[in-house]
Order: C-alpha cells, then sequence, then structure tokens
C-alpha cells in the first residue's frame, strides 16, 4: 500500500522558488522568514501550501499558494507579487519544512481567489525550465512538463517522462537487492539484523531514491524484528515480498500497464489528484465500511473504507495529519452516500478519492457479511492482483472465539486469525453476546483486524485509532 | 505438517542461520522450482532469496482458513 505522506514529486527546488522573485531583494527579504519557527499550521498537499506567517507585528499573514496553477495570496497589505510570505513558505516546502495534510475547508475559498504569479499559465514553465539551464534535476524535480501528457501514456506513467528519476530508483532498487541478499547470507539471526542502524541507512538511502513508500516498508518492517515468537517468519515473507518489488520494479517497462501502475504505486511514486481526478467516476451509493488509523514515521495515516451498494467494489480513501493536524472527519462509519469515486489507476485501484456528493449520508445498517471461505476467496484474489498489498478488506459473519489462547472469528465451515486490541475484542463479545456478528475487517499478514461491527440499528467503530497526543481535534 | 509448510520451515531454517552456514532447501517440483531457477546468476544466496520471494507471496495469496472452532460457552448466571 502506498503510503506517500512524505511529499516527493512536485515539490519545487529552492532555484525555481527563487526564480519567481520579482527582485533579488526580494528573494533576500524572505530567507529570514523561511524557518519553520515563523511559521504556524502549515500543511501541503499535491496541488497547494499554506500556513501562518507570524511576523514582527501582531496578527499572523494567512498564505495560500497553489504550486500546481502558480497562484498565491496572502493576506499581508504587500503589493508586490509574490510576497515575501509567499517565497518563504515555499522555500520552506521546498526544503522539505512542510508536512502533509489535507486541505483544510477554509483555504479552499481563498485558494480560488489566488492571484496568478508572473503572468498565468506560463509561470510554472518559467519555473521549471529556467533552474534546468543549471542543474538537470530541477526540471525532473519539478513534475514534469506543464503540458499534458502524451496520449496512450499511463497516467502515472511518469516514468516515461523522468528519465533520471527511472535510472535513480533503479539504482536505489538495485540496491535494495543487494542488501536483502546480504540477510540471506548472514541469516535473520545474525545480531546485525537487531540493529537500527542496519535498517535506517537502507531506508535514508530509499528515500534518495525517490522511493518513499519502500523506505515506509522497510522502517515498519524493522519494528517487526524480535516482536512475537514467530518474527522471523513475518521478516523473512516480507524480505520476499521487498525482493519481488526490486525485481519488478526494474522491469517496469515490460509489465502490463496496470500492473506496472501498481508497483509503481508502491514504490512511492506519486499520481496527481488532478489525474485522478480526470478519470471517469464511479457513481454509486458508498457505505463507508470502515475506518483505521496507523502511525507512519511523523505522520498518521487514516484509511476509509468504502463499498459500493451496486458494484459490489471496495474503495479506500486516505487522509494524513502530521503533528496536530486533522485527520479527515468528512465520513462516518455506518452510513452510506450517493458519490462519485474516482480510483487510482493500478490493478486492484482500492485507492480512490470522494468527488461529488450526490445527497446527504444516510444511516446504512443492511450490510451482509461474507462467509469465511468467501472472505478468503476475495482475498486470496486481491492478494494474487498484488501481492505487496498489506490489507485487504473484507467483511464477513462469523463468531469470535478463542482457541488454544488465541483469538478466531469462526462459522460453521472454517475460521481465521483475529488480531484485535484488548478493548476490540471485548467489545464485539459485547456486541455479539457470543453468538454470529458482521464484521469489517482489514486482512492482514497477522490475521483480521476488526474495524466496524455491523448491527442491525447501528454501526459500532472499533478500529485502530489515531494517537490523540499527536493529532490535533477535529 | 504437510509438504508445503515443511518446505517453508526449511526456508526459514536456510534463512535464520544464513546461506554462509546452511544450504538452502531444493524448491519442490513445478512453478516455483521454475521460478527459483529464475533467479539471476543462481548462486545459493540468489537462489534462497528467489524462493523467499515465490514461497512467501504464495503463502500469502493462497492462505487457507483454519477449521472451525466451537463458539465461547456462557458461563451459568449464579441464581
Amino acid at each position: 500500500m502506498a503510503v506517500d505522506g512524505v511529499a516527493g514529486e512536485g515539490v519545487w527546488q529552492v532555484e525555481q522558488v527563487l526564480a519567481l522573485a520579482p527582485s533579488p531583494s526580494a528573494a533576500a527579504a524572505a530567507q529570514p522568514l523561511a524557518v519553520p519557527t515563523k511559521w504556524a499550521g502549515t500543511g501541503c498537499s499535491d496541488v497547494c501550501v499554506w500556513g501562518r506567517c507570524i511576523g514582527s507585528t501582531g496578527e499572523p499573514y494567512e498564505c495560500v499558494v497553489d504550486h500546481v496553477a502558480v497562484a498565491a495570496a496572502c493576506t499581508c497589505p504587500s503589493r508586490r507579487r509574490p510576497c515575501k510570505h509567499v517565497l518563504a513558505l515555499l522555500l520552506l516546502w521546498a526544503r522539505g519544512q512542510v508536512p502533509t495534510g489535507a486541505v483544510p475547508g477554509a483555504l479552499q475559498t481563498r485558494l480560488s481567489a489566488a492571484v496568478p504569479l508572473q503572468g498565468s499559465g506560463t509561470a510554472r514553465s518559467q519555473a521549471s525550465s529556467q533552474p534546468a539551464n543549471e542543474s538537470a534535476e530541477g526540471a525532473q524535480q519539478a513534475g514534469g512538463s506543464p503540458g499534458a501528457p502524451p496520449p496512450g501514456a499511463p497516467q502515472s506513467g511518469a516514468p516515461q517522462r523522468h528519465p533520471d528519476r527511472v535510472e535513480r530508483m533503479s539504482a536505489g532498487l538495485a540496491e535494495l537487492d543487494r542488501w536483502l541478499l546480504d540477510r540471506v547470507c548472514a541469516g535473520l539471526a545474525h545480531p546485525s539484523l537487531g540493529e537500527y542502524r542496519t535498517w535506517d541507512d537502507l531506508a535514508a538511502r530509499l528515500v534518495n531514491a525517490q522511493l518513499p513508500a519502500l523506505a515506509n516498508r522497510v522502517r515498519r518492517l524493522a519494528g517487526a524484528v524480535g516482536s512475537g515468537p514467530d518474527w522471523h517468519e513475518h521478516v523473512l515473507a516480507e524480505i520476499g515480498v521487498l525482493h519481488l518489488l526490486a525485481q519488478a520494479g526494474r522491469r517496469l517497462g515490460e509489465l502490463p500497464v496496470p500492473l506496472a501502475e501498481s508497483v509503481a504505486a508502491a514504490l512511492g511514486w506519486q499520481v496527481r489528484q488532478a489525474d485522478v481526478l480526470a478519470g471517469v467516476p464511479v457513481t454509486d451509493d458508498w457505505v463507508v465500511m470502515g475506518r483505521s488509523d496507523t502511525r507512519e514515521d511523523r505522520i498518521e495515516v487514516r484509511r476509509m473504507w468504502l463499498r459500493g451498494r451496486n458494484t459490489g467494489g471496495w474503495a479506500m480513501v486516505l487522509s494524513f495529519a502530521a503533528y496536530q493536524q486533522v485527520l479527515d472527519e468528512s465520513m462516518e462509519v455506518g452510513t452510506s452516500m450517493p458519490a462519485d469515486v474516482f480510483r487510482y489507476p493500478g490493478v486492484l485501484g482500492l485507492r480512490a478519492l470522494v468527488g461529488q456528493r450526490h445527497g446527504s449520508p444516510t444511516a446504512a445498517h443492511d450490510v451482509r457479511g461474507d462467509s469465511v471461505v468467501g472472505a478468503c476467496r476475495s482475498v486470496g484474489e486481491a492478494i494474487a492482483a498484488e501481492p505487496w498489498v498489506e490489507r485487504v478488506p473484507c467483511c464477513l459473519t462469523g463468531t469470535l472465539t478463542r482457541v488454544e489462547g488465541s483469538w478466531v472469528l469462526t462459522d460453521e465451515y472454517a475460521a481465521l486469525p483475529v488480531d484485535a486490541t484488548p478493548g476490540a475484542l471485548a467489545t464485539i463479545l459485547a456486541c455479539s453476546q457470543g453468538g454470529p456478528v458482521t464484521l469489517t475487517a482489514e486482512w492482514t499478514p497477522s490475521g483480521l483486524v476488526p474495524l466496524t461491527i455491523h448491527m442491525v440499528d447501528r454501526a459500532v467503530d472499533v478500529g485502530p485509532v489515531a494517537d490523540p497526543s499527536f493529532v490535533g481535534a477535529a | 505438517m504437510s509438504a508445503e509448510h515443511q518446505y517453508w520451515q526449511e526456508i526459514v531454517g536456510a534463512a535464520l542461520l544464513g546461506v554462509d552456514r546452511r544450504d538452502p532447501p531444493l524448491p519442490p517440483e513445478g512453478a516455483l522450482r521454475d521460478l527459483a531457477a529464475d533467479a539471476v546468476r543462481p548462486g545459493a544466496a540468489e537462489g534462497l532469496r528467489q524462493q523467499v520471494a515465490a514461497k512467501a507471496v504464495l503463502r500469502r495469496a493462497a492462505f487457507m482458513p483454519r477449521a472451525a472452532a466451537a463458539p465461547p460457552v456462557p458461563h451459568a448466571l449464579d441464581s
């Protein structure tokens, strides 16, 4: 599952930001403001960057920049466009000091009032071509040419448009594969495996190779070493999956397009939201089946699992929150809404964006669960399609019970292991009263992670929750 | 223990000690052996890495549920 909380593709180079400055003195004036301590409430998406600049005067200036259309709005009185606050915010962002997040609703209107910088349309191409003369990296970092991709090119067909990046990625994948080989040679029992540095060095190199999703995966795996009695089986299986991705990533060009898109996403290749929203939506009555929060390095990730009432297909909507930012609260588990859903490219295409909603949410308590064997079949098919997938959603009906000290969900034919917190287990037992219950769950290598208990008159959310001291209040 | 599971346990054993100390197992006849033979420069370590990938993915996709279990038995309430 690609977690692209860390901004990668599309972020400008410092030189590009400075090229926007109306004069050298404006660029110089922006520099002292381009430090995190001068800013509050900063965030960025793949469309815009925002934040409040705390100046020497009383009131902070609200700043928002659309870095795709190259337009900005700032509440400061300066007539210079862009003002030093906009430049400082962009500098901060270019240096990777702005966390990724969902655009606050209040900013949307301000964003639409943003004034184009350096004349509309051409500004971006100026911005990206100017430094390209000096550094070859500039242009490819900037996220591609401003024009539309050539017809027939895959939407995330960035590989074709970024030869340098492909080269760097291949080198990173080759290095990952060598690292995996070293593990297999030295053995998992080797003490180096328990050392933080063994993993962190690799993760850092993967980030440099612009493979952020793989870096996150490696960091997660580091945490699995020594956890639980059969940790080495889990770590070994993940080593196998990483090898598969390292091989597939170097053969992207030979793979069928949807598979190549899936592999690219698993490596951390970002697809622009605008490209996803340009696709054909699936219009359906979407039931909000479950919610699941996980911490990914310094970012909290929320997955909302939706299921089309008519199509039966699953969709996953991600939201991200850095420290004290707010996760998406716009969808409530156990409701359904008629809406357009746009899928990201790929074989499974689970990840999606919600477009226009065609009505208000209503209660959805008529959720039917699959049998245990039926759930195994559909989950197995999903894993066969994208073997690196870490979580597959399912909705099944069974009884929670204990076998030889571990929890399982059973029906009359088969049972699956359950991986849940004591709180979630207790809630399921209380709601089910020892009988069959319909659950939405994520299937993971360690078993079913229950997210929602579907009852006749309500839905009970038992999914993993974000650390309340980390995320901000809604 | 099924042959499938035993083969995976042999892979885990070899990977735990490292190829430097233990030879990897021979994959069973069929698709898995073909996949393992597909490794680039198939030395012992490359071969094991390939076997790990092929078998791990197979295990994940073709996971089997356990036998059905008895539902929990409620304790009789004190009258």
